[in-house]
């Protein structure tokens, strides 16, 4: 019996292993993939990117897409500078990590007073984004927080019991009881690119030093994130943005030699 | 001669007929790739080289034993010359440009010339030279000029006193040939020429062939070996040691049995050229065995054609005072070095320091030229951070003075020559922040990669910083090569005037010369 039970737990244990490999095979090319699909968004230009329809869909908390929303600011930040006959922003894969590392330990502390993060990062950003492997010497980064959904300015209140919508807003007052119709309209929510259209104009009205439009920069990377501590309460949800621009001190000595 | 026949000829040999000039026909042979002007000593050089410089297809050009005592800077006319061959005519300096010149063959054998000039940078293309008898042979001057030429394979310097150090950076040869020398040991930096394929030390009576192929084991492609003189009698024993060798050559020994080590070469051929054997019978039975062919050479070489009474003539007393009013100015970069020992790291700042320290220096033979765009830097200081302490000092230690590579490894300040006309050129680095300052010296380049200190902290003002001081340089780099220009014609202005006084220095040799050998 015991020589029966060991040869069970050894055939047990192979199959936990191979489980375990193929596990680890399966959450690496997930990793893979979502890398993947991060680089086909920056692949293209913004034109490409908007008429694609990937940000026609809307901004949900519950099924939002990180990468998507990230993409859709940095092309919309793209249009933007189109428009003004500025170059568009490269996708700096250094800059993003960099982002995304501020944006963590804003996470810890609370992200408050936008202006006082950008003096507070202004003397450590240069050697941040050189040890992340950044090549040029100018850094500089916007942070700003905006709302989530397309709320009007009017009164609203947080449904608990409601189980038709995401974030249980609704505008008015909530309904008193054996009212007659206790039906309120729910806050609507953005879609990716209405939201990324609204947050820019709010954006260019902060953005003191003009970075967005700057000739300076040759390269950018957003990272947003939602403010979970404005979600599910009488309180209007919104999402932070952490823009770092980067460019060369030497972009504008591009003439060559041999065509002078 | 009648020129008419010849017209469609590619190949003419006009060799020792004893002319004065060419013909004027001689511009009708559209065709002509080859021709040989070899010991016609009266023949009055610059019109010669005038006609031929007309010929549109010459490939090869020999003028060999014509007591030429210098080569007309009408050379740079020719246009499709691949082949030049210039041996013993007395030459102690070649003109002061080579341009628009492909040459690829270079005979410069058995004349005067000391130092090889700036202008010999330009013959971009060369791949064989020989430079044997000239006493600029010993020079590590001309070595360095001759490791900038990436093509150059072929090195001949045959029956000379002294080899340059230098030879070991001479990193693209295939043939070195040393036959005659009197040197008593090659030079141990023989060892660093990694694709030497052919070495030529025979009739060399006073080498020890041991200790050449000791320096030789480390070449992995070496496949041909030409050794022995007159006194030779012994194969070494370390000959085993040249692991990649398929024939041997050797001269004029007396040979007894080979060496046990023999069996171990990958030796096919064996090649004895007038050689006598003590032990014949045993010697081949041995190559027998060890499945070698041996072949035996022993016809008597022919003479040389041409005597050598002429060449040793002595140029001293021409006055060469219109020369020396183009001197140039010269002015070096300081660099300063900071080692950091634990973190294996390397940092220096490079001052220019223009107009401080020039110094005035011949205009023959010269290595160093000024930039005096670059005074806008002054002041400035460019960083640098290397990677590994060794490959920046190797990098500086290119273009650095030799004696202070101990120096450059303890302390903190190296001289770093500016060179080349074709000089510093400073460019934006597309990859990264910073300028390229590349320092060339024909294919010897040394990029830095350098961003200058400021103080200013708006992005679009750092810009423009930056792009007012480019905009400058360029600017003044253009207006430096126009000066290059005229300064390089006013050279060639020079160098003719002095090409006229030998003309008729010539002249005045040859006609005394007839008359005595008339008489």
């Amino acid at each position: 019996m015991n020589s029966r039970s060991r040869e069970e737990s050894k055939k047990l244990k192979a199959i936990s292993q191979k489980g375990i490999g193929f596990l680890l095979i399966a959450f690496n090319f997930l990793i893979l993939s979502s890398f993947n699909i991060s680089s086909r968004y920056y692949n293209q230009t913004a034109s490409d990117f908007f008429a694609s329809g990937l940000a026609d869909k809307t901004l949900n908390v519950n099924s939002a897409d990180p990468e998507l929303l990230n993409a859709t600011v940095f092309h919309a930040i793209n249009l933007l500078r189109e428009k003004k006959g500025r170059t568009a922003f490269e996708y700096s894969d250094e800059l993003y990590k960099m982002s995304k590392e501020y944006m963590d330990k804003m996470e810890k502390k609370k992200f408050t007073d936008p202006e006082a993060i950008q003096k507070r990062y202004a003397k450590v950003m240069l050697n941040d984004a050189k040890t992340k492997g950044f090549k040029g010497t100018l850094v500089n980064m916007n942070a700003i927080e905006y709302e989530a959904i397309d709320y009007n300015g009017k009164e609203f209140f947080y449904n608990r019991k409601d189980s038709t919508t995401a974030l249980h807003l609704f505008y008015g007052k909530p309904p008193v009881k054996n009212e007659k119709k206790p039906e309120r309209d729910s806050i609507a929510c953005y879609t990716y690119k209405t939201f990324a259209d609204a947050l820019i104009e709010e954006l260019v009205k902060s953005d003191k030093q003009k970075i967005t439009t700057s000739k300076a920069y040759r390269f950018s990377a957003c990272v947003l994130q939602w403010d979970y501590s404005t979600l599910y309460k009488k309180r209007i949800p919104k999402i932070k943005l952490m823009q770092v621009a980067g460019g060369f001190q030497t972009d504008l000595m591009e003439e060559d030699l041999d065509e002078k | 001669m009648d020129f008419s026949k010849i017209k469609d000829a590619e190949v003419l040999d006009l060799s020792r007929m004893n002319l004065d000039s060419l013909p004027y026909h001689i511009s009708s042979c559209g065709k002509l790739k080859k021709i040989d002007l070899s010991g016609n000593r009266r023949i009055k050089v610059n019109d010669t080289f005038k006609k031929l410089a007309k010929l549109p297809q010459l490939e090869t050009l020999i003028v060999d034993y014509c007591n030429l005592y210098f080569l007309p800077s009408v050379i740079n006319e020719f246009k499709h010359l691949k082949v030049l061959s210039v041996e013993g005519n007395g030459i102690s300096w070649l003109p002061p440009t080579f341009k628009n010149l492909p040459l690829e063959e270079l005979n410069l054998a058995k004349n005067n010339i000391d130092s090889l000039n700036i202008g010999f940078y330009s013959l971009l293309k060369l791949r064989s030279l020989n430079f044997s008898q000239n006493p600029g042979v010993a020079r590590d001057y001309n070595m360095d000029i001759l490791a900038s030429f990436p093509l150059l394979n072929i090195l001949i310097l045959q029956h000379s006193k002294a080899i340059s150090k230098d030879v070991g950076n001479l990193k693209a040869l295939t043939h070195l040939d040393l036959s005659g020398s009197d040197i008593k040991i090659l030079p141990q930096e023989v060892s660093k020429l990694s694709r030497l394929k052919s070495i030529d030390i025979h009739d060399c009576a006073q080498l020890d062939v041991s200790v050449c192929l000791e320096y030789l084991t480390s070449q992995k492609y070496l496949n041909e070996i030409h050794f022995g003189h007159s006194h030779f009698s012994v194969i070494p024993y370390n000959i085993s040691k040249l692991k990649s060798l398929k024939t041997m050559h050797i001269y004029n020994s007396i040979l007894g049995r080979l060496p046990s080590s023999f069996k171990d070469l990958r030796v096919t051929t064996v090649h004895f050229h007038h050689c006598s054997f003590t032990q014949q019978e045993e010697l081949f039975a041995e190559l027998n065995r060890s499945n070698k062919q041996a072949i035996v050479e022993s016809e008597k070489e022919k003479p040389f054609a041409y005597d050598n009474t002429f060449n040793a003539l002595v140029l001293s007393h021409i006055s060469v005072q219109a020369l020396q009013d183009y001197l140039l100015l010269t002015s070096k970069v300081y660099v300063s070095l900071k080692r950091n020992v634990k973190k294996n790291t390397f940092s220096f700042t490079i001052e220019p320091q223009y107009g401080y320290n020039e110094k005035q220096m011949q205009f023959w033979g010269d290595k160093v030229k000024a930039y005096p765009e670059l005074k806008e830097y002054k002041g400035i200081r460019w960083n640098y951070t290397g990677t590994t302490t060794l490959e920046d000092i190797d990098n500086i230690y290119i273009l650095s003075e030799k004696d202070d590579l101990q120096k450059m490894k303890k302390k903190s300040n190296v001289n770093l020559y500016v060179l080349n006309l074709q000089d510093i050129i400073i460019s934006a680095n597309k990859k990264e922040d910073s300028y390229i300052m590349s320092f060339s010296r024909g294919f010897d380049t040394l990029h830095l990669k350098v961003l200058p200190e400021h103080s200013i902290s708006d992005p679009k003002k750092l810009q423009n910083w930056h792009k007012s001081r480019y905009d400058n340089y360029l600017a003044e780099r253009v207006k430096r090569e126009q000066k290059w220009l005229l300064l390089d014609e006013k050279y060639v202005l020079s160098y003719r005037k002095y090409e006229e006084q030998l003309e008729e220095y010539r002249k005045q040799l040859n006609t005394k010369f007839y008359h005595e050998f008339e008489k």
